[in-house]
């Protein structure tokens, strides 16, 4: 993991560093004079060279330090710590809300292939996977908060405010489940054990939900894990659209204002966030199938 | 099957009502309160680094300055009480008795000088604004002077700027030394009409209205003010619809056609300092002929830029400066559009074939450049323009290497306030974008500086405004308006040029 979010440290490093624009630029205002400008530069050690400044930065992390704000002054940890759990909540809530609702719905495709309910739910998945999150977000808004009322449109501290963007965010992810679930279970139900399963007397209930769902759910949970990064990601626009003040919205702000110790601290938690959640998704491969465990329990023998 | 749905429905409609309607009635049971929606987050409370908008309208509530300036930026004083010239360059100011700051001490002239001398030796703006001062002398706990290297009309402007304001000494020097951080300055070192409350970073930030306030008079007319971060224009804009906040002070013009029907909501209009340009790099082979500028503020219909632009939020304006700059409004430039007198200059001038690089860095300005573009090539300019980001623009622009580019700016009413920056040598290689230097223009300027006569500053400002129009090194294209968005039943909210700042008279009545 370590090595990974080093890549992705010196990745981002190293695009913020090519991105033309000038951090003191925007610190100092229109009002401020070459010289000014360029004793700030120096205060802020980014005219040393690319890679004396990569190395600073690792060596400080390591020792728990995310950086000084080049805008704000403050350290970053500060307000990367408060957004923190904004994000894992958000993320968290339309993680839960994707999963208890697509894999039913995937079930209840495959099950009912090619009736009405097959068709809806796949139409459904096909909207969910193409709309843009903003748009859905927008749209969402408009129709519960300025049509209905019911809701708030942005953030203000209460439960209500979480409904929106956890809808918002969780649909991409729930469409997809929903799609892999639905071509998943079609192929586990064909399989040769199931139908030997039902010529033994199985019932038909137990043969789907006990036999075949248990086998169908694993590349479900690969395509919920890896989009967990997406919607990590996601957060950006979630985020900005209802004004939730967490890690995705504070990206963004410092990327508009060419803040880099902040955006790689962004970025670190986002990176260490996705490789803790893949490492998560391999150890439930283990817990729902046996012989992925026996694999791995045959792999640490080694 | 029925029963389910049934069930599904009643469900769905209890769901509804335990949510209730989030739209509140606030002028019948209003409580005092008013939120406010913005576009960014407060960046840093000092004010000798403060430099975006929203940070510095959120400070100047909690704030206060020896002069503040009204909805036309006309000065007056707030924490001075009287003042005089002793001679051309001497100043001296009395504070107001019986100012104090949030933690009860008192405002003395320590404090000021203290703040102004910080001011000037820390912060862009102040080191510009208070380049003449040579020394602030106290005199006594409430009566300083200051003292200028040449005389100094626009004291009383450059005293009401932000990085002029007074705040405790003690409490600074605090901060400045790590001993506290700058939100308990906001909370117990400055005298304005709001305490800082409650802030979550990112989210929102709650000033409370200071009960001590020197001049109930002018006291805040409400209990509670909270600015919450939303940097979406649509969601900013459905927050006030809904009643979810009371003012949305960064009306995207975007959103105009959405709440124009709207009886919920109404839409508060100004016209602004500012105004949308071309600058045009007075150096560049391409240009240096004045009769090519020329040609070039001919060759343009501003009232397609405007409605392409700004979509038509604002006035066609011809001038250099801003219609509220002193000595601008007198002085038509005369360069209305006129696609054949644009051909008869470039044939004076001799050039055909030309080919111009420009830059852009917003949507808005894109869209500009698109019509200066098609409008340009109907008399033998091609136009290439590139889009940059807004924070290398001094740069490429200082190393010359567009001919031309499209910005906006506000100005200052007082022309000594930014002359020097955007029209004088010195400003090459920051602001002065087109690298212009007119030797009339500088005689005319120390001309300026140096009298405390108003008429005759007056007169050189209106001979530099024609000197300028004339040069042309910058095109004015058009003067944009402000907006804000308040909810039904807001009184007291007020858009001034630059944008919207006062809110302690926001109230629902």
């Amino acid at each position: 993991m370590i090595p990974v979010v080093i890549a992705v440290i010196f990745l981002v490093y190293g695009i913020m560093h090519m991105t033309p624009g000038d951090p003191v630029a925007v610190m100092l205002g229109a009002d401020a004079t070459p010289e000014l400008i360029q004793e700030t530069r120096e205060a802020l050690g980014i005219t040393d060279p690319f890679l004396v400044q990569f190395a600073n930065y690792v060596k400080n992390l390591f020792t728990g330090h995310f950086g000084t704000s080049w805008y704000t002054g403050r350290d970053v940890s500060e307000r990367l710590f408060a957004a923190i759990p904004y994000t894992i909540k958000l993320s968290l809530l339309a993680m839960l809300v994707a999963l208890v609702l697509s894999i039913p719905m995937g079930v209840l495709a495959a099950v009912k292939h090619n009736s009405l309910g097959d068709y809806t739910i796949s139409i459904f998945a096909m909207i969910g996977v193409s709309a843009p999150t903003f748009w859905v977000g927008t749209m969402l808004m408009l129709l519960c908060s300025l049509g209905w009322g019911i809701l708030p449109s942005a953030y203000d501290g209460t439960w209500k405010s979480y409904v929106l963007p956890t809808i918002t965010q969780g649909f991409n992810m729930l469409a997809s489940v929903t799609r892999t679930q639905r071509s998943s279970m079609l192929e586990v139900l064909s399989a040769d054990y199931i139908r030997t399963a039902r010529a033994k007397g199985v019932s038909n209930f137990s043969a789907t939900y006990k036999h075949a769902l248990r086998n169908a759910i694993i590349p479900s949970i690969t395509v919920a894990g890896l989009n967990f990064g997406t919607l990590i990601g996601g957060a950006v626009a979630i985020e900005t659209v209802f004004a939730i003040p967490g890690v995705g919205r504070l990206m963004i702000d410092s990327i508009k204002l060419h803040d880099t110790p902040t955006v790689i601290g962004c970025m670190v938690f986002v990176s260490v966030m996705v490789s803790v959640i893949n490492l998560l998704v391999d150890l439930l491969y283990a817990l729902i199938d046996p012989r992925i465990k026996a694999q791995y329990l045959k792999g640490g023998k080694k | 099957m029925k029963k389910n749905a049934l069930r599904i429905l009643a469900a769905t409609l209890v769901l509804v009502m335990m949510l209730g309607l989030t739209v509140s009635a606030h002028a019948a049971d209003w409580d005092g309160k008013i939120t406010i929606v913005q576009s960014s987050d407060i960046i840093n409370w000092d004010p000798c680094a403060s430099t975006d908008t929203n940070t510095k309208n959120c400070l100047k509530n909690i704030v206060l300055r020896c002069f503040e300036t009204d909805d036309y930026f006309n000065v007056f004083p707030v924490l001075v009480n009287t003042f005089e010239q002793e001679d051309n360059l001497t100043w001296k100011f009395t504070l107001h008795e019986g100012v104090k700051f949030f933690d009860g001490t008192p405002v003395t002239t320590d404090d000021v000088i203290f703040c102004l001398t910080r001011a000037k030796e820390g912060s862009s703006s102040g080191k510009t604004l208070l380049k003449p001062v040579t020394q602030f002398e106290k005199v006594d706990d409430l009566t300083f002077r200051i003292h200028t290297a040449t005389p100094y009309g626009s004291m009383t402007t450059a005293l009401s700027n932000t990085t002029a304001t007074i705040l405790s000494k003690a409490w600074v020097e605090k901060a400045e030394a790590g001993e506290c951080t700058w939100d308990d300055v906001m909370r117990n070192g400055a005298c304005g009409r709001y305490i800082l409350g409650e802030r979550s970073i990112g989210n929102s930030v709650t000033l409370v209205k200071n009960p001590n306030y020197f001049n109930p008079a002018d006291a805040a007319q409400n209990e509670e003010l909270t600015f919450r971060i939303i940097p979406e224009g649509t969601t900013r804009t459905i927050m006030v619809q809904t009643g979810e906040a009371d003012v949305n002070v960064n009306l995207d013009t975007a959103s105009m056609q959405e709440v124009l029907e709207d009886p919920n909501v109404e839409i508060l209009q100004h016209e602004s300092s500012t105004i949308y340009y071309i600058a045009l790099n007075c150096e560049s082979p391409n240009l240096s002929n004045k009769l090519v500028r020329q040609a070039i503020a001919y060759a343009i219909n501003r009232e397609d830029c405007l409605e392409v632009g700004y979509n038509g939020y604002g006035q066609v304006w011809e001038n250099v400066w801003a219609p509220t700059v002193y000595g601008s409004s007198d002085n038509p430039s005369g360069y209305t559009y006129n696609p054949e007198k644009a051909m008869e200059l470039l044939a004076q001038a001799g050039v055909s074939n030309l080919t111009l690089k420009a830059c852009v860095k917003t949507d808005a300005e894109e869209r500009i450049a698109q019509v200066v573009q098609a409008y340009l090539a109907m008399v033998g300019i091609n136009l290439e323009y590139t889009r940059i980001d807004n924070t290398i623009l001094t740069e490429v622009m200082g190393a010359g290497e567009y001919d031309m580019c499209f910005d906006y700016t506000a100005f200052y009413n007082d022309p000594e306030l930014f002359v020097g920056r955007q029209f004088q040598a010195s400003g090459i290689g920051a602001k002065n974008y087109a690298h212009f230097d007119n030797e009339k223009v500088n005689e005319l300027m120390v001309k300026a500086t140096s009298t405390l006569d108003e008429a005759e500053r007056m007169a050189c400002y209106t001979e530099i405004n024609k000197i300028l129009c004339d040069e042309c090194p910058w095109i004015g294209m058009f003067n944009s308006n402000l907006y804000a968005l308040q909810h039904k039943g807001v009184k007291g909210v007020n858009v001034n040029v630059e944008t919207t700042y006062y809110y302690h008279t926001i109230r629902y009545e």
